[in-house]
This record gives C-alpha cells, sequence and structure tokens, in this order.
C-alpha cells in the first residue's frame, strides 16, 4: 500500500516522497544502546576507497528503525550530513528510487551542520533537523540510471565532510532495477559516503563483496535483543518499577525482543500488579508479540482499545482521517498522548497535516483482532477509510480500502469516480485488481466493463480486452435504475452515525465504450471501429464534475491517438493539444507524458522535423523531473533527441540520450532493438519506434567509430543485413527514407558501393522514396567522378518535380550540384544551389546532412563567406564542426581545410593487389603470377599508393587493413 | 502448489483468521508450535505469505511443498 502524503505536492515533487524522507520520531525518552554505538567514519589516514556500509536487519519489532534513528540524531549532533529514506513498495521505479537518494543526499547536505542539530530540540521536533524539507526545483537533466550514482557521488565528493545516508526498509525493493542502483551505490560510494541500511531480510545485492573489502559492519537480528540491562533500562524509561527478579524474568519470557518488552511496558505502564502479568506470560504457550498485544489492549480502558481498533485500518493515519474513523474529535489529542506512552506508535513530524503510523506488528495484529471482533466493522472502517481518501482526492487509497471493505457497491461508486484518474496515471492495474477482487461491480455495468478494457489495453493484455469490450456491447444501456439502486443502497447503509456515503457519479457507457474502441484500435486494426471526429476542437467546456473532467482529457488522448494510427495524423494535433492542456490543468503528470509522446509521434509522421524536436524535449523535461524518466512512453522522445544530438554532430549527448532509449527497451521488451519477429499487427507503433531506434543507433555508432574504418565497413554490411529482412510496410515513409538515406550515405563514406546501390535496390520498391533514389544515385555517380549522370539524376529533384520523402534527400540533390558546378568552374551556379541547400537545412534545423558530401561543398561554404546573407551563423557552425571533427578523428579521413576525404576507392583488381601485399612476395614474382610484366604491377602499385597515401608497401598494407580492406 | 508451515508459535484463533487462505493442522506428537497449510499461487504469492508471518513476528520453522 502507499505511503501517502496528503500535503499538495508541488508540481515537479512526487506526493509520497516528502513524507518518506523524514525519520520517524517516537518518543523524546529512547534507549541509548551502548553495545551498538553509531557508526564513526574511519580516520583519514584509514580511509580506504569507498565508504562504510552498515546493515541493520532484523525481523519485525527488532528494533532497527529505533536504532537507526538514534544513530542519525547521534550523527547529526556530531556534525555530519544525514539523510533518511524510509522505502516503500511504490520504490521499485528506479527513476524514482533515483529521485528520492539525491534529494535526501542534497537535503542532508542542506542541513549539515546547523546549529539546530544541537541538544534540547523543541518538543514534537525530536528528529534531526535534517530532516527538515526545504521546497526545491529539481531540474535533473536526463539522468541515465548510472548517472544518479555518479550525481550523488560528485555532490557528495563536492560536500566533502562525511555524510551518512541512512535507508529504512530495503527488504522492500524488489525490482532488479532499483537493486542495480542500490549495488552500485554501495560498491562506489565515494571515501566520505557512508550508508546505513535498514531491512527485514537480507537485501538481494552481493555482500559478500564488501565483507571481502572489509567495508560492511553488520548488526543483525541477535545484536538487536536486549540485554537484562537494557531491559531493565526500558522499563526504567516508561516509568515503571520492577524488582531484580522480575525484570529478569521479563527479559528470560521475551528473550529481550525490543517490541516484546516494550508491549509489556506498555501494559504494565497502565498500572497493574507486575506479579500476575509476569506469571500468566509464563503460562503462555502462544505466540509471544500476540499474547503481549492482547495484553496491552485488555489492560488499556476501554476508549482507548476501541480507539485503536477504530484507526488501525489504514497503513498511515493523518489525524483527520483518525477522527473520522473513531468518532472522537480529540483524536489527535489520542494520538499524540499514545505516541508519548510508547514507541510502536510513530509520527511523522512537521507533516501537513501530521500524520501517525502503527508499527507494523501492532497493526497486523490489531487489525486481526478487529476483524475477529466484528467482520462487519472492520467492512466499515475500510469503507469509511474509502470515503475520506476519495474526498481528498486520493485515487489509489480510496480504490484499494474500497475494495478491502468488499463493499461492491462502494467500489462500483469510487470505480466510477477514479478509474478514469487511474487510467490516467499509468495505474491500470490497480482497476485490473479492485475488479478481479470484487467481480460482482462488473454486473450490468457496460461502462465499467469498458473502463476495464482500457485498463488490460494499458497493461497490454489484449485478450482480456477483447472478453471486456465485448461484454461492454453486447449489454448496451444500462437500465435507468440501475444508478438510482446504488445510490440507495449507499444511503441505507448510512443509518448509523459515520457510516460511509460517496455519491454515485455515473460514467456515461456510451462515450467510454467509444473511448475502449479507439484505444483498441492502436493495438489490433479490426477496420471496424466508430467513426472518429473530424472536426478540430475548440476548448471544451466545462464537464460538469471532475470525473467527466477526466474522461474528456483520456477521450481527446485516445481519440488522437486512433488517428495517427489511421494516418491521419495532422487532425490529431490540436485534439492532442487540448488533451494536453487538460491533464496540464488536473496535473496528470503520465498523461502529460503521454500526450508530449503522441505530439511527437504525429509532428514526425507528418514530417515536421521542428515541431517533432520541441515535443521529444519537452516529454523529457516533464516526465524527468516526476520520476516518470524510465516510463516506456519516452521510448519515441529519446529517439528523436537522440537523432537530433547526431545531427548536430554532439555525440556524447547522442550516446546518452540513446542509451536512456536502450535502459527503457530492455525493461519493457527485455530483447534485442531488432525485433524482426512476428506480431508486427499487435503494437505496429511500438514496432516503428524500435525500429527508428536501431537506425538512430547505429548511426551514432557508426559516427563513433570515425578513427576505425574497419569497425565502420563491419556496421554498414551488418545493417544492411538488418535491413534486407525488415518489410517496408507499414512503416512511415519517413522512417523508411531516413533508415535508406543514412545507410547508403554511410556506405558512400565507407566506399562501399555495392552496398550502396543494394540500399538503392531496396529503396525503389517503395513508391513513396522514388525522389529520394534518384538523390541516391545521383550522390553515388559523384563519388565515382561520373558528374554529369550524377546531374542528370537530380535534375528532377532540384527543379521542385519530383518530391522527396526524407528532407535530407533534397539536401543531398542540391549539394550534388554545387559540387558539379564548383568542378566546372561555375561558381556562380554553384553559390545559387548552395542557398538552396543552407536553406532546406536550415528550416530542417539539420547540421550533418551537409557535411558528409563531398569537399567542394566545404570549400564553397569558405570561399562564399560573407555572401550567405541569414545563413551566415548555419555556415559558421558548419564550418566550426567541420574542422572539430578534423581534429577529433583520425589523420586520413577528415583534412583540415578540405572537409570529408573520401575512403579510398579502389578498383577490384587494386584491392586484389594489395592484398597480395602482405606476403613475402616481391614484385616480379607477383607479376609472374598474374602474368604480366613488372612494370605494370608498378604502375599499379603506384596507383595504388597514391590513392591510399602512402609511400611504402607496409605502410600500404597498414592503411589497408585499417580500412578494413584486408 | 500447496505448501506447508510450521510456525514455532501457537496461533491464536483471530491470527488464524488473518489467514483465510490457510487451514491449520495437527502437530506431530512431541513438537510445539503450529502447523498451517494451504494453496501458494507462485513464487511471489509465498514470498508474500511469509512476510506476512513476519508481520505478525512468527517464525517459520519449517515449510514444505505437498503432493498434490
Amino acid at each position: 500500500m502507499n505511503t501517502a502524503a496528503f500535503d499538495p505536492s508541488p508540481p515537479g515533487r512526487r506526493a509520497s516522497a516528502s513524507l518518506r524522507e523524514r525519520a520517524p520520531w517516537t518518543r523524546d525518552r529512547m534507549l541509548t544502546r551502548e553495545t551498538l554505538p553509531a557508526p564513526v567514519a574511519p580516520c583519514p589516514e584509514l580511509r580506504a576507497t569507498h565508504g562504510s556500509v552498515t546493515l541493520v536487519t532484523g525481523s519485525a519489532g527488532a528494533g532497527k528503525t529505533m536504532l537507526m534513528v538514534s544513530w542519525a540524531q547521534t550523527m547529526s549532533a556530531r556534525g555530519d550530513g544525514v539523510g533518511w529514506v524510509t522505502l516503500g513498495r511504490d520504490d521499485n521505479d528506479p527513476a524514482g528510487l533515483a529521485m528520492c537518494l539525491l534529494d535526501a543526499v542534497r537535503t542532508a547536505i542542506d542541513w549539515a551542520g546547523r546549529p539546530d542539530g544541537g541538544p534540547a530540540p523543541r518538543s514534537g521536533a525530536g528528529a534531526p533537523a535534517a530532516m527538515l524539507r526545504r521546497e526545491r526545483d529539481t531540474e535533473i537533466r536526463l539522468p541515465p540510471d548510472a548517472g544518479v550514482t555518479s550525481q550523488v557521488a560528485s555532490e557528495v565528493v563536492t560536500f566533502g565532510a562525511d555524510l551518512w545516508l541512512l535507508l529504512d526498509d530495503v527488504h522492500l525493493l524488489r525490482d532488479h532495477r532499483t537493486l542495480e542502483i542500490l549495488e552500485t551505490l554501495l560498491h562506489r560510494a565515494p571515501p566520505n559516503l557512508h550508508v546505513v541500511l535498514g531491512a527485514r531480510a537480507d537485501p538481494a545485492v552481493h555482500l559478500s563483496k564488501l565483507r571481502l573489502q572489509q567495508r560492511l559492519r553488520e548488526v543483525r537480528d541477535h545484536d538487536l535483543r536486549l540485554s537484562r540491562d537494557e531491559t531493565a533500562a526500558v522499563v526504567a524509561l516508561n516509568g515503571i518499577s520492577l524488582d531484580e527478579g522480575q525484570v529478569t524474568r521479563l527479559h528470560r519470557l521475551t528473550e529481550g525482543w525490543a517490541a516484546g518488552v516494550g508491549l509489556a511496558a506498555l501494559s504494565l505502564a497502565s498500572g497493574r500488579d507486575p506479579e500476575p502479568f509476569l506469571a500468566s506470560f509464563a503460562q503462555n504457550d502462544g505466540a509471544v508479540a500476540a499474547y503481549l498485544v492482547d495484553e496491552v489492549l485488555d489492560s488499556i480502558d476501554d476508549d482507548r482499545r476501541e480507539f485503536m481498533l477504530d484507526t488501525c485500518v489504514p497503513d498511515v493515519l493523518p489525524e483527520a482521517l483518525a477522527v473520522r474513523l473513531s468518532g472522537c474529535d480529540d483524536a489527535g489529542q489520542v494520538l499524540a498522548e499514545l505516541t508519548a506512552a510508547n514507541s510502536l506508535l510513530a509520527i511523522t513530524p512537521d507533516a501537513h497535516p501530521v500524520t501517525y503510523r502503527y508499527h507494523a506488528l501492532l497493526r497486523s495484529y490489531l487489525r486481526a483482532r478487529l476483524r475477529a471482533e466484528s467482520v462487519e466493522r472492520f467492512a466499515l472502517r475500510q469503507a469509511q477509510t474509502a470515503v475520506w481518501f476519495a474526498e481528498q482526492g486520493r485515487a489509489t487509497e480510496a480504490v484499494d480500502h474500497a475494495v478491502y471493505s468488499g463493499d461492491a457497491a462502494l467500489v462500483r461508486a469510487t470505480l466510477h469516480r477514479y478509474a478514469v484518474v487511474l487510467l490516467l496515471d499509468g495505474d491500470p492495474s490497480r482497476i485490473e485488481h479492485a475488479v478481479a477482487a470484487v467481480p460482482a461491480v462488473l454486473h450490468s455495468d457496460p461502462a465499467l466493463l469498458a473502463v476495464v478494457a482500457i485498463a488490460n489495453l494499458q497493461s497490454v493484455d489484449l485478450a482480456s480486452a477483447r472478453l471486456h469490450l465485448a461484454a461492454a456491447a453486447v449489454m448496451g444501456e444500462p437500465r435507468v435504475e440501475q444508478g438510482q439502486d446504488d445510490v440507495d443502497r449507499g444511503l441505507t447503509s448510512s443509518e448509523d452515525a459515520g457510516s460511509p456515503v460517496l455519491t454515485f457519479v455515473p460514467l456515461p457507457p456510451d462515450r467510454v465504450l467509444t473511448i475502449a474502441s479507439w484505444t483498441a484500435r492502436q493495438f489490433v486494426n479490426t477496420g471496424d471501429d466508430p467513426p472518429l471526429l473530424t472536426v478540430s476542437p475548440r476548448p471544451r467546456p466545462d464537464a460538469a464534475t471532475p470525473n467527466l473532467r477526466d474522461l474528456d482529457v483520456l477521450e481527446d488522448l485516445q481519440q488522437a491517438f486512433a488517428l495517427v494510427s489511421s494516418g491521419r495524423a495532422a487532425e490529431s494535433l490540436p485534439m492532442f493539444e487540448r488533451s494536453l492542456r487538460g491533464a496540464r490543468q488536473a496535473d496528470r503528470a503520465f498523461t502529460v507524458v503521454s500526450c508530449l509522446t503522441g505530439l511527437t509521434a504525429a509532428s514526425g509522421v507528418v514530417g515536421d522535423v521542428v515541431e517533432t524536436r520541441r515535443w521529444a524535449h519537452e516529454a523529457i523535461a516533464h516526465a524527468t523531473p516526476r520520476g516518470l524518466g524510465r516510463s516506456p512512453n519516452l521510448l519515441l522522445p529519446y529517439v528523436c533527441a537522440a537523432e537530433e544530438a547526431h545531427e548536430h554532430c554532439d555525440l556524447d549527448l547522442a550516446e546518452q540520450l540513446i542509451g536512456s532509449a536502450f535502459a527503457i527497451l530492455g525493461t519493457t521488451q527485455g530483447g534485442s532493438p531488432d525485433a524482426t519477429s512476428g506480431g508486427i499487427d499487435e503494437q505496429d507503433a511500438v514496432q516503428a519506434v524500435v525500429r527508428s531506434l536501431a537506425s538512430v543507433a547505429t548511426c551514432i555508432d557508426f559516427a563513433r567509430s570515425d578513427t576505425d574504418p574497419a569497425r565502420q565497413r563491419e556496421i554498414v554490411s551488418r545493417r544492411l543485413e538488418k535491413v534486407r529482412r525488415l518489410p517496408p510496410a507499414p512503416y512511415a515513409a519517413s522512417l523508411v527514407g531516413y533508415e535508406m538515406v543514412t545507410l547508403h550515405r554511410m556506405a558512400l563514406l565507407t566506399a562501399q558501393l555495392t552496398v550502396a546501390e543494394a540500399v538503392e535496390e531496396i529503396s525503389a520498391a517503395v513508391p513513396a522514396l522514388a525522389a529520394d533514389v534518384l538523390a541516391m544515385r545521383g550522390l553515388r555517380a559523384l563519388r565515382l567522378g561520373h558528374d554529369r549522370e550524377a546531374r542528370a539524376h537530380v535534375a528532377s529533384v532540384v527543379s521542385g518535380e519530383a518530391e522527396v520523402s526524407f528532407a535530407a534527400s533534397a539536401v543531398a540533390a542540391a549539394l550534388v550540384e554545387v559540387t558539379t558546378a564548383r568542378r566546372n568552374q561555375q561558381a556562380a551556379v554553384a553559390h545559387e544551389a548552395l542557398l538552396v541547400a543552407l536553406e532546406l537545412t536550415h528550416s530542417q534545423d539539420g547540421l550533418r546532412m551537409m557535411l558528409d558530401v563531398s569537399a567542394e561543398v566545404m570549400g564553397s561554404l569558405r570561399s562564399g563567406r560573407g555572401r550567405f546573407g541569414r545563413h551566415e551563423p548555419l555556415v559558421d557552425r558548419l564550418l566550426e564542426t567541420a574542422e572539430g571533427q578534423a581534429a577529433d578523428s583520425g589523420p586520413r579521413r577528415w583534412r583540415q581545410n578540405a572537409g570529408l576525404g573520401p575512403a579510398p576507392l579502389l578498383s577490384p583488381r587494386e584491392i586484389s593487389l594489395l592484398r597480395d601485399l602482405p606476403s613475402l612476395l616481391t614484385v616480379s614474382e607477383i607479376a609472374r603470377a598474374r602474368s604480366v610484366s613488372p612494370n605494370t604491377i608498378k604502375t599499379q602499385l603506384r596507383s595504388l599508393f597514391d590513392k591510399l597515401e602512402v609511400s611504402t608497401r607496409r605502410d600500404a598494407v597498414a592503411t589497408g587493413r585499417h580500412e578494413g580492406l584486408i | 502448489m500447496r505448501y506447508e508451515f510450521i510456525l514455532a508459535e501457537k496461533v491464536s484463533a483471530t491470527t488464524r483468521d488473518a489467514f483465510p487462505e490457510l487451514a491449520e493442522s495437527t502437530l506431530l506428537p512431541g513438537r510445539s508450535g503450529t502447523v498451517m497449510f494451504g494453496p501458494v499461487i507462485d513464487e511471489p504469492n509465498l514470498h508474500g505469505l511469509l512476510d506476512r508471518f513476519q508481520d505478525f513476528g512468527l517464525t517459520v520453522v519449517e515449510m514444505r511443498m505437498l503432493p498434490d
């Protein structure tokens, strides 16, 4: 269950984070464990390369959290930095965990060494002052998973002093990605970062390595057991007087189990006689915990007991909820007193509103006892909790508690109100679980059936989606009285005071069913869909109720996606924007990111490069600080951003971005990016993104291997093989165009002309790429020096007769003109054509597309400087980039003043001669083997050496190897 | 799958009801504690059950899969 905070979360902060980064505080008087002093950082001379790790493990009630809290106080008083995170089940999202860790570290740094960390804290603020939260706007740009650890490390190193990071309930981390983060953090912590882990079970990280490095200190369950003297101390702290013998007996009976001693003390605090208590304790043969809890509950006065039973249902207990559940206006007072009396009730300081938490052990027993005493009362409390959360707008808790109450009417009402919110928050499984637990809810309710179908689609459970959709379609309109029935039932159960009523606001079944069909369309092309609206949407009138408002947002979003799937991307754009506005207003971050991704996709299909990139950046910028950085939604934006970085020749950024894309892909598909397997019908959109990912990754890989031509040749030929096996349909022409054109360009760069020809052949089979093929042929002819042929090929593209589907082809065609004109001493023509190319490149936000064509282009750019008008900045950038690349890469390929130097273009005879060179054969021997005169060989060698730009045989061999020709 | 759990402690009726999917069985003579058995859907379900035992401070002494 969620450990949610109830203060309104500022944008950019996940609600639960602020609650869990405070240490729980209990009473001022806590036991000091002399035998377990707070860990100390090793002195500088002995400092290892990494910080220390302390592991505190113990079963429930062993006292780990209390120990860690007291350590935190000690450390803070010492002036060290202290950061705290209590982990929950919801922390299995790696991006979210990353944010938490970073925040905790930053908070610790902010508050380290503050005077408040000293003695005499004001009451109610017993928690170390370092825990106080300050608002910050964390605008972290694109953290890849490994980057978090580096970020944490760099901040800690900058901080300089010792910093302790205490992580409680680490055993709740189950996902392998989050465990990876934890593992990296532990193994690579800088010398002044020390991590303390509290867990009920050994965390699934490799501790043995830490043990070998002698960096691990372990405090285990038996260490946490109280000694006899410590038991005496706890008893004394609670103001109970026992004689020595009684203390000894108590210690023996509880076996020093901290919670046991605490419970016993609580029992005795009511002033009862210890002798009979200890006697019957000794006779008990049941579970110690059960016995003690029962004892406590029997010993406190009735009011208190009923209060505790009434308030034990929620995991986290805000004061207002306690008032509702107990029916006592002074619930806050009671809770404060209970907290002061024992350590089994914790308070989170400075939370607004104040929240309380029963210790897990006590809570389990209280709930069990409540259920045993009265199932109806248990269900009632669950229902009340559900309604309270619903009133606070907390969808997840409301639905969960409604399900636990087992009240079908309540579950139905809650789902009608909040199911759409859950869908908009990307939490479909909660709906599915609710419906699985209380199936009666779906009975005669086509709206809910349709909602569940949408949830199934979001979880990619297509079989269940089909079933539910079919059932919903068959049902048609519900009886009008249905809604009334539910409300009546709800009202009748409100006969006793304080019982829950949630106004039933039904979802309109026809609308939900239509939305479900549109959603399904993105996965399966059935052909018979409800018609999509064609009107360009004006702002909607404000919906009557909140759930209808949410429905508007969902409707717009799914319809927009359906429009894209139907090939009507241009119409989808305003619809995505309308949905985006609604989602931003309601602060549904997940949906905002979905809208932004949808806009990225639609703009891409429409061919608007600038807009595509803009939306991609917005999506990433919105998702990352909200812990959604690894959402599958972001796959396309990362690919687009990576492609942009590659186009702008920023390879470091490109690699980082494509790495993030792979990270997401790894978690969703767990497979290779070249998914050529079947199942293309379902999830067309995903396959298209995966294919673009592979294309962009290849380009980046190629660019990175600038100094290793052999590797570049390999990349190109392997990519050709993969591309041959991929069908062009049903991918968008722009995607296939990108793939073909970039592969062709790379093939020309490595002088693999046969590959280039093959690419042209494959592209020719796609009608939309006809003009792009002409540009490709032009480039290849240019490479071979067949200028006239080149010019002929690109003529129709240059004149505008033939329309390209990928913009870079038009640029290439113009640059062919530039090159041939320049070679023909036609400076004016060249300049004109260059202006065209610059204009196109500028409109496409391109850069690299002008750089890889020919040395003449670079020459024209240089000589024409000052005459490019508004394109001067672009020209400057181009020349700067070219020089930068020349500096970075190998000497042969890029020459300072000429721009691109092409790979050596050898004839087959020259290649075969080159292959003979590594042998020990003399020139005469080679000549004899080929039945030609040695002079012929010498001439051929000279031309070969010229092309390779070498002067000796040895150098020729070396270059040949380097180029991957041998 | 079906599993049997032997717990070190004697479990009260109330606590037993907190595990509605499990039934109690008789102990072998000479042993103390509680024996509970019942259906387990899969691995995560099993670990969830173990967590719940821990929530109540119960110690699992022995655990075995039962023949179907």
